[in-house]
């Protein structure tokens, strides 16, 4: 019994691993709350007063006691031995884990099915889709809440559930890189490939230069193994992810200290929006966020340790023994410490956005550890390990060149702009559910979406009662209970265009401390001694709601994140033959490193396989949206051009055909972005052909490229 | 070789064996990889978690996180390092780099065990029963054949045929002018072409059948001699035999001339 409950610390040093025997008997003891007495907070901080409780109807007094009660149970967790699955609880065997591993595998033999019968051009992706992904995650979710799963068999479940989501997103490309993002990143790691240095300029995204730790993974595993940089980023994903996973559960096991809820925690992390599709793409947050989350698990003991250290450092002068483990409590802070320190430092050089979210979390952290005076705050490790994610920071930001307070804070600003703007009724809130090529999501997927959504705003309150209740000393556990509350918070920039994408990006941070308050709701509301086959449904079926809300929600309207036929301005699904034949014969016969002016789809294309130095708002503060716009080449068109030192112009003329997915067709900023009514007019694209200075020089069907060096007299190279 | 080294006997192994891989002159990539994953994503971490973590016992699970965790956060910062030494990120350096840190931890983990009673970590014991080994293995083979669809899927994916059409000046050293033009079929099928080719609206050349293959190119260097003009428009114009008054693809190009007071031509 006391296996199952055991304390899988950081480190079981012998000398104290029997103290750190979690027994669910103790649970309301000093030891299970890892730290000190728990300040003496008055019981009516729930409770109403009896006369207002009396006041209320029976049906309402009921409800308020019964959950009363299960917030206060303090042994949600117990198992007694006489539960007829208590021997398969404490095994260390597989369980069934074998049986759901080939369920997981036909889940997504399904979803290859329905992806390839979408890149057919067949509308039936949703009825494989779907019903793919519930036989990956329903039977493992159903076998994790079952207190009956052993330690073993949930990190296998968890790993098994969480790989398969990673390989849908390979399913979803498996020959190329087709996600916008990753094109991004290709080129900064193949300039590294080139040029054996960082730092190299990257005009399609500049600030991935200077977080090039993805990249840097990426090269070091393609230069030793002499693979290719595709599959080479593959392989670094499909670590990090698993990195992901197993630090998500230990995180979780560590503060909750319990495999179970561990477990629910993971899974329900799974659900969040970005998890499936864009944190398994090669861009820099798929290794930032695993290593991050790692540096929480380094720290996770912390606590633990500081305030040992401080109750027996009185004493440790005077007594052998205390002396001994203060010792041994000091080596394991400094190794906390520089372990910590070092994936710290590694994150700063990863991902922006993750580094200051983590290092606003670590000040809170550090924060709420000294409103606990656990330790003293100017020692304690956390405050130091907060200031040395700072300074980095800060250096990092201060950079020479480092183009991320330009980048990040004009994301920002339009986001928040816009906001005010709908806020204010001076502009339109975006149409949710809805492409911007009128493209709709049907309605149970709507109504799915908006029930996930809702019953995670409805169970956070609860949860965080039950944090409040049985884990408010831990200043790490009460730290993701305040993160928790920026959740409703975020969801306010789903109704802004160039704010939606930051709801979701949000998610991915904010559903670990999410997803640490639900797993704690779910075990005090439905404790182990009172599950049976209903309440396990029941919770069954609110997590997949959840898990396939966050799916809809992720895979974009229409699930047009998701293979298919080639569609208009929409990144992945604008990624075909004829764009990329196009790029690689530019490089082939113009060489590199030419100045390219070009639509979204081809800046990528021209930027990666092309080897292009494609002009971009972000990199050249030119936008050459309006020379493709504009009905005739006038001289506004032609300032444009030489300022930009265009040689080439990379006109798709499919451009015409319709309205961008997206929103807009060349830069968020271009002229009518999120509002056109109407595709860009062809005349418009092929005004080119009649000037007399300007040579059309490639000609494939739906591209054309002209070279308008003899019109502004530009250089052939930059 | 004592029990409670055999992981860094096989640190070593490994790193040895990354170090003669990356000198040999060729390199078959799967066993490059199968030499480069332990390498890269988890001997430096492992060997440095086995050195902070000496006379602890950590919990299996952890310690493969950490070494995972580790790695990760020890290659990025590598990185940095290699970046600022003159050879940068190349295959050797990388060898060499991530070798050097693992035998300096592993000579570390060695010497701090010396006398230590406690073993070197415990490789989980992966105990299946029959019928569970043949589930795994279905699962595998599930998978795989999943992703082997997904490829081939994406590889048949129908697109619609195309042929790529274009024209660029080419440098004679003969100062005479000359432009390059090329066809490249990514149709379905082979296909019959007709070019023809004007100078100044004048039709100078016309290939009347060219038979393309999908995937095949064709290419010539074409002489344009102008007469008097200073500048020389040339226009090309692909036509599919089967719709031969339909122009498929069209490209154009004016060569600019430069001429003595004799006429002769100086640059074009």
């Amino acid at each position: 019994m006391k296996n199952q409950f055991r304390q899988i610390t950081f480190f079981q040093n012998i000398e104290y691993s029997n103290d750190m025997l979690y027994l669910q008997e103790e649970s309301h003891s000093v030891l299970e709350q890892q730290t000190v007495k728990l300040p003496s907070i008055h019981e009516t901080t729930f409770d109403l007063p009896h006369k207002i409780l009396d006041s209320l109807p029976k049906p309402i007094q009921h409800l308020l006691v019964t959950i009363r009660n299960r917030v206060r149970d303090p042994n949600p967790e117990v198992y007694y031995m006489s539960h007829p699955n208590a021997a398969g609880a404490l095994s260390t065997t597989w369980g069934w884990l074998p049986l759901l591993a080939l369920t997981s595998a036909l889940g997504m033999l399904l979803i290859a099915f329905g992806f390839a019968n979408s890149r057919y051009g067949n509308t039936e992706l949703q009825f494989f889709f779907y019903p793919g992904i519930l036989l990956i995650f329903i039977p493992p979710v159903i076998r994790l809440i079952s207190p009956s799963a052993s330690r073993t068999e949930r990190i296998g479940l968890l790993c098994i559930v969480g790989i398969c989501c990673y390989l849908i997103k390979v399913m979803s490309s498996p020959l190329y890189f087709s996600s916008y993002d990753e094109f991004l990143h290709w080129r900064t790691v193949d300039d590294i490939a080139r040029s054996g240095h960082l730092f190299s300029e990257n005009a399609l995204l500049p600030v991935s230069s200077y977080y090039p730790g993805l990249e840097i993974v990426t090269n070091s595993f393609s230069t030793v193994s002499g693979l290719d940089t595709f599959h080479s980023g593959l392989i670094v994903l499909g670590v990090a992810r698993l990195l992901m996973i197993l630090t998500l559960f230990a995180l979780n096991e560590q503060i909750l200290k319990s495999a179970r809820m561990a477990s629910i925690a993971t899974i329900l992390y799974m659900a969040n929006p970005h998890f499936l599709l864009f944190d398994s793409q090669f861009a820099y947050e798929s290794l930032a966020l695993p290593l991050a989350t790692f540096v929480m698990f380094a720290m996770a003991p912390n606590q633990w340790v500081s305030t040992r250290l401080e109750r027996l450092k009185p004493i440790a002068p005077i007594m052998v023994f205390a002396n001994a483990g203060h010792k041994e409590l000091n080596s394991d802070l400094r190794w906390i410490t520089l372990t910590a320190w070092i994936a710290l430092i590694a994150v700063v050089f990863t991902h922006h956005v993750t580094d200051f979210f983590f290092d606003a979390l670590l000040i809170l952290w550090a924060v709420v550890y000294g409103l606990l005076r656990l330790t003293p705050m100017h020692r304690s490790n956390l405050t130091r390990t907060a200031l040395l994610g700072i300074l980095i920071t800060i250096a990092w930001i201060g950079l020479r060149g480092n183009p991320v307070v330009g980048y990040i804070s004009s994301f920002l600003g339009n986001a928040v702009n816009e906001l005010g703007g709908i806020l204010t009724h001076t502009g339109n809130a975006r149409q949710l559910f809805v492409t911007y090529n009128g493209q709709p999501t049907s309605l149970w997927e709507r109504v799915i979406a908006i029930i996930s959504v809702a019953l995670i705003l409805l169970c956070l309150p609860f949860g965080l009662l039950c944090l409040w209740k049985r884990y408010r000393s831990n200043a790490f556990t009460s730290t993701l209970g305040i993160v928790s509350l920026f959740y409703p918070v975020s969801q306010v920039f789903r109704f802004t265009n160039s704010g939606a994408q930051l709801t979701d990006r949000a998610a991915a941070f904010l559903f670990i401390p999410i997803t640490t308050v639900l797993a704690i709701f779910i075990t005090q509301f439905w404790p182990t001694r009172q599950l049976n086959w209903k309440n396990s449904s029941l919770i069954t079926c609110a997590i997949s709601v959840i898990l396939l809300g966050g799916i809809i929600l992720g895979a974009g309207p229409a699930l047009s994140g998701l293979p298919g036929p080639y569609q208009v301005g929409a990144d992945s699904r604008s990624i075909e033959t004829e764009g990329i034949q196009a790029a690689i014969w530019v490089h082939m016969y113009l060489g590199s490193n030419n100045r390219i002016g070009t639509d979204r789809t081809n800046q990528v294309l021209m930027g990666t396989y092309g080897v292009q130095r494609v002009v971009t708002p972000i990199d050249d503060n030119i936008d050459v949206s309006t020379i493709f716009f504009s009905s005739r080449l006038g001289l506004d068109e032609l300032a444009t051009l030489r300022s930009a030192q265009i040689r080439y112009l990379i006109v798709d003329q499919r451009l015409a055909q319709s309205l961008p997915l997206i929103g807009f067709y060349f830069v968020e900023g271009e002229p009518k972005a999120f509002q056109r009514t109407a595709p860009i007019d062809l005349k418009a694209l092929t005004k080119f052909n009649t000037i007399s200075q300007i040579n059309r020089i490639f000609d494939s069907g739906d591209i054309v490229i002209y070279d308008v060096g003899g019109l502004i007299n530009a250089p052939k190279t930059p | 070789m004592r029990l409670k080294h055999l992981d860094l006997n096989l640190i070593v192994t490994i790193v040895t064996a990354n170090i003669i891989w990356a000198l040999l002159p060729s390199h078959p990539p799967v066993i490059g990889i199968v030499l480069a994953l332990p390498l890269v994503f988890l001997l430096p971490g492992y060997t440095l978690t086995e050195v902070l973590s000496h006379k602890r016992s950590v919990d299996g699970t952890y310690r493969f996180i950490l070494s995972l965790g580790l790695s990760l956060s020890m290659d990025v910062l590598s990185g940095f390092i290699l970046n600022i030494l003159p050879l940068g990120l190349q295959e050797i350096s990388w060898v060499v780099f991530l070798g050097m840190l693992t035998m300096v931890f592993t000579l570390l983990v060695a010497y701090l065990r010396k006398g230590s009673s406690i073993d070197a970590m415990q490789l989980p014991k992966f105990r299946f029963r029959k019928h569970e080994y043949i589930l795994i293995g279905l699962s595998l083979i599930v998978t795989i054949l999943s992703l082997r669809y997904s490829a081939i899927s994406v590889a048949q994916q129908p697109h619609p045929g195309f042929t790529q059409l274009w024209i660029l000046p080419s440098t004679q050293t003969d100062n005479t002018c000359a432009i390059e033009l090329g066809v490249h079929s990514f149709e379905t099928t082979p296909v019959k072409y007709r070019i023809t080719m004007t100078a100044n609206s004048v039709q100078v050349n016309i290939w009347s059948s060219v038979d393309l293959a999908p995937q095949e190119e064709w290419n010539r260097l074409v002489p344009v001699s102008p007469i008097s003009a200073n500048n020389v428009n040339v226009e090309v114009r692909l036509y599919k035999s089967d719709k031969p008054e339909i122009i498929y693809r069209e490209v154009h190009m004016t060569l600019n001339v430069l001429r003595e007071s004799t006429g002769q031509i100086l640059k074009c």
